[in-house]
């Protein structure tokens, strides 16, 4: 029973990520007793809800072997969307409406784009970011705008005793892991990201799974915006600038490979948690918060640096084992 | 076949069954029946139209001409699983990066959409893995297993949508031999159930074992069918080979004292203490079937894949073999796959022929920066290649597979070597090409080249080499020297499952 | 002659656009085609231009240099201290180019020595170099050019602004070496089929190396080149380059996939984004719907090379 339980557990492609996660929060602890106070934990899980979520449609995107540098402006534009219509017409229902709907339909043009005009994810998503971000900044005309106060709920209240942005994070989380593991998109996407070749040959339905990853992409970027707008209270002019690197960073750290094929949700949103950790013991350390940058910087590169190792040391053991059978084969001892 | 009275009538026949490619023929009027229970043993030397046979009847393909009758009815093309006809084809077709279990069932996921009954798909596969006598784990990466087990997976995917007709293409190379009987028992299994099998192999001993009956095709043409009971493994031989043993051979000069290459106690993961040696002006030939070993060896005498053991060019012991290290003891290796590893598809032909030799025409004053030469030196090898090409700035990928290969050749003919290793040179290439680099080679052993020439066109080796050697599961298990070519003995000496003789 | 001409505007799609462009916002504006406007239009794309051959000969390669924008960054920052401490610019100079030939190193070793993926790689040096530039900084411009520099960046020679001389020389430079070296040469290959260089005995790991240490470098370079032509070092002043230096590359008709496209194209895609947002600059079209039609020239003009690149093979 135990050894059952430990060896799913070594399957695992999340576990590095959790046990790095859980020294880190570890060594925060003994640094400063704040540290392992409940609400500071909360607070921890509160910030990283953001990067958590759209983390977790990151993954998908990049199991199926595609990478979405628009995000950051789908978020922009939601919440640019969703300030202005607050504004303009005061109505709840409308806005979140709106605003639900335009994310979706920004990540379908992506995926769109990505099937039907066969360039590089990369750069497809990179001219719809400068797009997405233009076409925001024109719907406000560059301005600031305050959401109403009640707004604030989403970022900051609770239902039950738990913060909002993480029963949230909690529901997409689990909806997320569900769509991977238990529906058939999940298989297909892994799928897909795996081999192009295999995926056609199996008459798989290519097309309609990478505009799905896309469209799920911008949703959980559009819930984001508005779980961030709430947080920050209003419309602001550096809102998503730069968070898709972090995003594909809290992904990569948490196991996901680039190559496509293979990843995980859990993995995702633990390196999500990470960051801010990360972030957090700066803080605590009084860092320069220009610091903050070379340190993720330097845990990217130790996390690609160790998966390169271990995939290398793979290889080497395959080699061994066909050595082992060339011997078998000839009956040599 | 065609007296066969049998009480049950067959599940598939095929009859005057035909496949052109942009005009050529490959394969042609071929006719049988597979009945339930059946075992068919489809054999004959590599591009004597097996593959195309097979992806005729699964239905990857569209015939030319001729008929397939699927339980008396006729179809133009085939849908393999709506009749329940699968291949496992010799390029598995997992995903590596996704459990045995979804592997097995991605075709047809148990369920709804957004709710796969994975409990029946695990159930399924362990159902036929357990059928199958395989104790796999359902629930494990693809990845994570050896490549005898994978094949097994394979199989049980097949299976799943298989339950009339299932095509097996080489499916031992890669099985050791504990493995090889497990998959035999499966074999026997599945007849009892009134499957058919086509069985493509070219291991005699496994057709014997495991086969009913066999249709031989040479040349895409159907030369023999009946049943294996009642034909002679050497009279099968005999048709597989058939006219090329008495065909005229190439003019040879007689090779020198000097050796170009010795290889000596070479080991690695794909082959094991392979020993030879090459002299100057001399054509070796490598004969064996795939997965022997033959790629492998030749890219680690070049440093391509790591290996122990020694290789000695010339006189001078190289100690780290690499591409660049032999290139300098003009030693060249042109690889089998070249379209894959030889040529820089987007980039122009003359390009392509000066980039084993690039530093040839820089020229080293500031003023004329740039490759003195380079344009002539192409002209000039696409002259004497008799390269058809319109003009040496097009891409190379724009040619035929012919004039690639020459491209390829030309490349390494422009370093001048003094040893040359060839993989499959003329594969994929037509006839007209195929003669002019034949002549090419021996051309190169007249001048006093040591070539090296892997290949499994068995014919070309007989037409073209001083001696060859023969391997098996990566080991050098015969040797022939051109007054006693063998046909027969080689092809009987590379599938046998005997012990390895000394070289 | 005319051959030549056809054939470049079969094969580059962006030089038509460029002309077109230059057509329309001529007609447009009258301000467009005088001397001083041009000026300004040339001085203001020098860092992209540098920049931007850096990620040509990466692209070439087959790889990507993410962190090309920020080493611009942090070049500037540390030669902009190096040079207020000391006043001198040939220190300057060399701090800078000796700062990006660092992270290019890095890059190189990592990638192409240890085979880790360019994209991730280069995304954590780009944080790293980021962040140098902001500590070293304090995250305010470093002051104290010295003079003569920002003489330099005022500079014109018949009516082409210094900088962009230096960037032009950069460009001439880097086509002669690409095509006229065997350095080029074993660089286009290399992109072209990783593989097949690698059989025919190129050693791709030193070749992966040295085009991201060329990278760095010349991103060190247009790191100076801002000092010059903003008369500071601004910490972030690589942050938002790039969108436009990896649209400009594969605007002009580099592919991403390596082995396909030149240093002059790399030229005509800056040329086309610098007339584009000079233009609409001069239309008083704002920032944001620059964006926009950047973005859409981006994905067209990328389609349309790769459409016509798809044909010719």
């Amino acid at each position: 029973m135990y050894d059952d339980i430990f060896r799913s557990l070594t399957r695992q492609k999340w576990l590095p990520i959790a046990l790095a996660t859980i020294v880190l929060g570890a060594t925060l602890s003994t640094v400063s007793p704040a540290f392992l106070t409940f609400s500071n934990l909360e607070s921890i899980l509160v910030q990283s809800s953001v990067t958590a979520i759209m983390a977790i449609g990151m993954a998908f995107v990049i199991m199926s072997g595609g990478i979405d540098i628009s995000v950051g402006a789908i978020l922009f534009f939601t919440s640019a969307l969703f300030a202005q219509l607050m504004m303009d017409t005061g109505s709840y229902p409308l806005a979140f409406a709106a605003a639900l709907a335009c994310s979706t339909g920004l990540g379908l043009l992506n995926g769109i784009l990505v099937v039907r005009f066969g360039i590089s994810p990369l750069i497809t998503t990179l001219a719809t970011y400068s797009i997405y971000r233009g076409a925001a900044i024109h719907l406000t005309g560059a301005q600031n705008i305050p959401v109403p106060r009640e707004m604030g709920f989403l970022g900051n209240g609770e239902i039950w005793g738990i913060p909002v942005p993480i029963l949230l994070l909690g529901l997409i989380f689990v909806i997320g892991i569900y769509a991977l593991t238990q529906t058939r998109l999940g298989v297909y996407v892994r799928a897909i990201g795996n081999s192009d070749r295999s995926a056609r040959e199996s008459g798989l339905p290519i097309a309609r799974v990478t505009i799905a990853v896309y469209a799920i992409g911008g949703v959980l970027a559009g819930i984001s915006a508005l779980i961030l707008l709430a947080r920050v209270g209003g419309l602001q002019s550096g809102i998503g600038i730069g968070i898709e690197f972090t995003v594909i960073a809290a992904v990569i750290l948490g196991g996901t490979k680039l190559t496509g094929g293979t990843g995980t949700v859990t993995g995702s949103v633990i390196g999500a948690v990470f960051l801010v950790l990360i972030d957090n013991g700066l803080n605590l350390m009084n860092a320069s918060p220009y610091i903050y940058d070379i340190v993720r910087g330097g845990v990217l590169l130790v996390a690609v640096a160790v998966d390169r190792i271990s995939a290398l040391r793979r290889e080497r053991q395959l080699r061994l084992q066909k050595t082992a059978r060339l011997r078998e084969t000839h009956g040599l001892a | 076949m065609k007296d066969t009275a049998t009480k049950v009538s067959p599940i598939l026949s095929v009859r005057g069954l035909s496949k052109t490619f942009a005009g050529k023929p490959v394969v042609r009027n071929l006719s049988f029946d597979l009945h339930p229970g059946q075992v068919m043993a489809l054999v004959g030397e590599n591009g004597a139209g097996k593959s195309t046979t097979k992806n005729m009847i699964c239905g990857l393909l569209e015939p030319t001409d001729g008929e397939i009758q699927l339980d008396g009815e006729t179809f133009a093309r085939v849908d393999p699983s709506a009749h329940g006809i699968a291949a496992v084809h010799q390029e598995l077709s997992l995903f590596q990066t996704l459990t045995v279990a979804e592997n097995m069932s991605i075709h047809h996921l148990p369920g709804s959409p957004v709710r796969v009954d994975w409990a029946a798909a695990d159930r399924i596969a362990r159902e036929q893995l357990d059928f199958l006598g395989m104790g796999i784990d359902p629930q494990v990466e693809v990845a994570t297993l050896g490549a005898g087990k994978q094949q097994i997976v394979e199989i049980g995917k097949a299976l799943l949508q298989a339950n009339r007709v299932l095509i097996l293409d080489e499916p031992t190379t890669s099985l050791t031999a504990i493995e090889r009987e497990k998959l035999f028992a499966i074999l026997d299994r599945l007849k009892e159930r009134g499957l058919a099998i086509i069985f493509i192999s070219h291991f005699m001993e496994e057709i014997y074992r495991v086969c009913d009956s066999y249709v031989v095709l040479r040349d895409g043409e159907q030369v023999g069918a009946g049943k294996l009971a009642e034909a002679s493994r050497k009279s099968l031989e005999a048709m597989m080979v058939g006219r090329s043993i008495g065909e005229a051979r190439l003019e040879l000069t007689d090779p020198q004292e000097r050796l170009a290459l010795r290889v000596e106690g070479l080991c690695s993961a794909d082959f094991h203490n392979v020993n030879f040696t090459v002299a100057a002006g001399e054509i070796l030939g490598i004969a064996g079937l795939m997965g022997a070993g033959r790629t492998e060896l030749a890219e680690a005498i070049f440093g391509l894949r790591p290996a122990t053991g020694k290789v000695v060019v010339g006189e001078e012991e190289i100690r780290a073999p690499s591409v660049a290290a032999m290139k300098r003891r003009g030693a060249c290796y042109v690889p089998e796959d070249r379209r894959l590893n030889g040529l820089f598809l987007n980039r122009p032909v003359r390009e392509n022929l000066s980039a084993a030799a690039i530093g040839r025409f820089v020229t080293r004053k500031l003023r004329s920066i740039g490759f003195r030469g380079e344009v002539k030196s192409a002209a000039k090898i696409v002259d004497d290649m008799n390269i058809a090409v319109p003009h040496i700035e097009n891409a190379v990928g724009d040619l035929s597979g012919g004039n690639q290969q020459k491209v390829l050749l030309g490349r390494w003919l422009a370093t001048r070597p003094r040893l040359i290793v060839f993989d499959e040179p003329t594969k994929g290439v037509d006839i007209g090409a195929k003669f002019d680099i034949h002549n090419t080679i021996s051309e190169l052993a007249r001048d006093g080249v040591g070539v090296v020439m892997v290949s499994s066109d068995l014919p070309e080796l007989l037409n073209t080499a001083h001696r060859i050697v023969v391997m098996r599961k990566g080991r050098l298990v015969g040797q022939f020297h051109r007054d006693e070519f063998d046909a027969a003995r080689i092809i009987s000496l590379a599938a046998s499952a005997g012990k390895p003789a000394d070289v | 002659m005319l051959n030549i001409v056809l054939r470049t505007l079969r094969t580059n799609p962006a030089v038509p656009l460029v002309a077109a462009l230059v057509v329309v916002f001529s007609l447009l504006s009258p301000f467009f085609m005088t001397g001083g406007n041009i000026e300004a239009m040339m001085g203001a794309n020098a860092v992209v231009l540098i920049a931007a051959v850096g990620m040509t000969f990466v692209f070439l390669a087959g790889g990507i240099d993410l962190s090309i924008s920020t080493v611009i960054s942090a070049s500037a920052v540390i030669s902009g201290l190096v040079m207020a401490g000391t006043d001198n610019i040939a220190v300057g100079i060399a701090t800078a180019l000796a700062v990006g030939a660092a992270f290019g190193a890095v890059n190189g070793l990592l990638i192409g020595m240890c085979g880790l993926t360019p994209f991730i790689t280069t995304m954590g040096t780009q944080l790293v170099a980021r962040g140098i530039a902001f500590v070293m900084s304090q995250g305010v411009a470093v002051k104290g050019t010295p003079y003569a520099l920002m003489d330099f960046g005022f500079a014109a020679f018949l009516g082409i602004p210094a900088t962009t001389i230096v960037g032009l020389a950069v460009v001439v430079l880097a086509s002669l070496t690409l095509c006229g070296t065997s350095w080029g040469r074993e660089l286009m290959l290399v992109g072209s089929n990783r593989n097949a260089a690698r059989y025919t005995g190129i050693n791709v790991r030193k070749m992966e190396f040295s085009v991201y240490l060329v990278s760095g470098l010349l991103g060190g370079l247009a790191g100076f080149i801002s000092i010059a032509n903003l008369g500071n070092a601004i910490p972030g002043v690589g942050d938002t380059l790039l969108l436009m230096i990896i649209g400009a590359v594969v605007l002009g008709g580099t592919s991403m996939n390596g082995g396909e496209g030149s240093i002059s194209r790399t030229l005509i895609g800056v040329g086309l984004l610098a007339v584009l947002i000079n233009g609409l600059n001069l239309l008083g079209i704002p920032f944001y719907d620059q964006l926009i039609v950047q973005g859409v020239l981006i994905f067209v003009g990328t389609w349309m090379a790769a459409r016509l690149s798809r044909r010719r093979a």
